[in-house]
């Protein structure tokens, strides 16, 4: 288990006795991983914080129901932001917007060029195959972990996310190509 | 493959600033006080309020009413009344919604721009502009922003949640339309076997695979509500799809499930992943 984990664990009992402490101290462990995943799946740095705040708000609603240990928290968590995103992109459909590009808070030197290729890249996925990329190599969730926030067993998981790695690679692969032969 | 196969991706990550994480942290400890009960929730207004609203509502043809309410803000009486205007002047002019949101939000920043109000209203405002194409409300929105940004960034933190008026409870009913709920229908399935026997991947031998005690809780199959990812995904259309045989299971209802079957017995969904250990769809959604 890594640290993050036995951290949660050391605070989960607090969630359920709702806590402040142990709210502000989970907020601290995964408020960006939450982010960084709500990001990926919206390219949208305001939605995305809109959606890791109402994970918190929805787990302060129902803490007392809560059960399980950091990992679980964690994944409750993952699962509440993918919901968010979910309701955000299907309101997006529904007014045929286009998302906004995201720019990191802090990007990286590669981040400027290679922002469009990745997001460009992600889009050749299916929302499923998406989902699992960001949780996997975004927000670093565990094969377990991620089984539990997209309700499949680990094997499903996976598997699905070999796929998803291969057609990606694939796509980031081509890309890269395309750049260089320009 | 390991987390650092795609080092592209590390583009993604984000850190949150460190006023967005303040102000964050407000709300939370406020709700986890029970000061705020949730953005969807009309706390704090009576059903007598509401039946006079509709009473209202109904004569609203007057254009006196209309008149009234137009200017209502969100802690007035008439604030519910425009509200209920709103969703039928919508159905016609969706811009109307969103100069309101934004005329409101320049009303309430003037004052307080780190009031719970404007935490409440800002998500909304962005949702309607988004909606439109009006570049001059999207520049208002900007500003905006800027100003509650800054205002927070110089804000101290908990100085501001012991100050925060009780009386946020009297938030405005958040105005999305009661279609927009979270739709029920992500059913799990991990019986499915289909997609099992293309796996060539199985037999990953991640150490994540090796069962532990605390992940040898039964799989739940409790019949949860959840969200249905399909609708939002099939009418997407997207590009570059290579295997319709597999997005076609995805798109089926209840396929969430369909990538591979579930060990018969494996016992590898975690812990504390039962039914009431999902995320509320909604947050008037606590019922037991």
């Amino acid at each position: 288990m890594g640290e993050p984990e036995a951290a949660l664990d050391d605070w989960a009992d607090g969630i359920r006795r709702r806590s402040e402490d142990a709210f502000r101290a989970v907020y601290a462990l995964v408020a960006d991983e939450l982010a960084s995943f709500a990001t990926g799946m919206l390219r949208d740095r305001r939605a995305a914080e809109d959606a890791v705040q109402q994970a918190f708000l929805e787990l302060s609603v129902a803490a007392h129901r809560f059960k399980g240990d950091g990992r679980a928290l964690r994944a409750w968590l993952f699962k509440s932001v993918r919901f968010s995103c979910l309701d955000e992109i299907r309101r997006r459909g529904r007014r045929q917007e286009t998302p906004t590009e995201t720019i990191p808070d802090r990007p990286g030197p590669a981040a400027a060029t290679e922002l469009p290729e990745v997001h460009a890249a992600l889009d050749t996925l299916s929302e499923r195959h998406r989902t699992l990329v960001l949780l996997r190599h975004v927000s670093g969730l565990s094969g377990r972990e991620i089984a539990t926030v997209m309700r499949m067993s680990r094997p499903a998981v996976y598997a699905a996310l070999t796929r998803a790695e291969r057609r990606l690679r694939a796509e980031l692969d081509s890309h890269q190509l395309r750049r260089e032969s320009a | 493959m390991s987390i650092d196969t795609f080092p592209e991706l590390s583009a993604l990550r984000v850190e949150l600033a460190p006023h967005i994480r303040d102000r964050h942290l407000v709300e939370i400890v406020r709700a986890v006080r029970g000061e705020a009960v949730g953005r969807k929730a009309p706390a704090g207004i009576s059903w007598r309020r509401w039946v006079g609203s509709l009473a209202a509502t109904l004569t609203l043809l007057t254009p006196v009413a209309a008149a009234a309410a137009d200017g209502a803000m969100p802690d007035d009486t008439l604030y519910p009344l425009k509200r209920a205007l709103e969703t039928i002047v919508r159905l016609v002019d969706r811009d109307v919604v969103a100069e309101h949101r934004i005329e409101e939000l320049e009303s309430l920043v003037t004052d307080d721009p780190t009031s719970p109000t404007v935490a409440d209203l800002l998500p909304e405002a962005r949702r309607a502009v988004r909606g439109i194409d009006s570049p001059q409300l999207v520049i208002r929105l900007a500003v905006i922003e800027v100003i509650v940004d800054q205002a927070w960034a110089t804000a101290a933190p908990l100085d501001a949640a012991e100050s925060a008026d009780a009386t946020s409870s009297d938030r405005p009913v958040d105005g999305e339309p009661v279609d927009e709920k979270r739709v029920d229908g992500e059913a799990v399935d991990d019986e499915r076997v289909e997609d099992a026997s293309r796996s060539d991947d199985e037999t990953r031998t991640d150490e994540e695979t090796t069962p532990t005690a605390a992940t040898d809780a039964p799989v739940d199959n409790a019949p949860a509500p959840t969200i249905s990812d399909a609708p939002p995904f099939t009418e997407a259309p997207r590009d570059g799809r290579s295997d319709p045989s597999e997005e076609g299971a995805e798109d089926r209802p209840g396929g969430e499930a369909a990538e591979a079957p579930a060990p018969a017995g494996d016992g590898d969904t975690p812990a504390g992943t039962g039914a009431d250990n999902d995320p509320p769809r909604d947050l008037n959604d606590q019922t037991p």
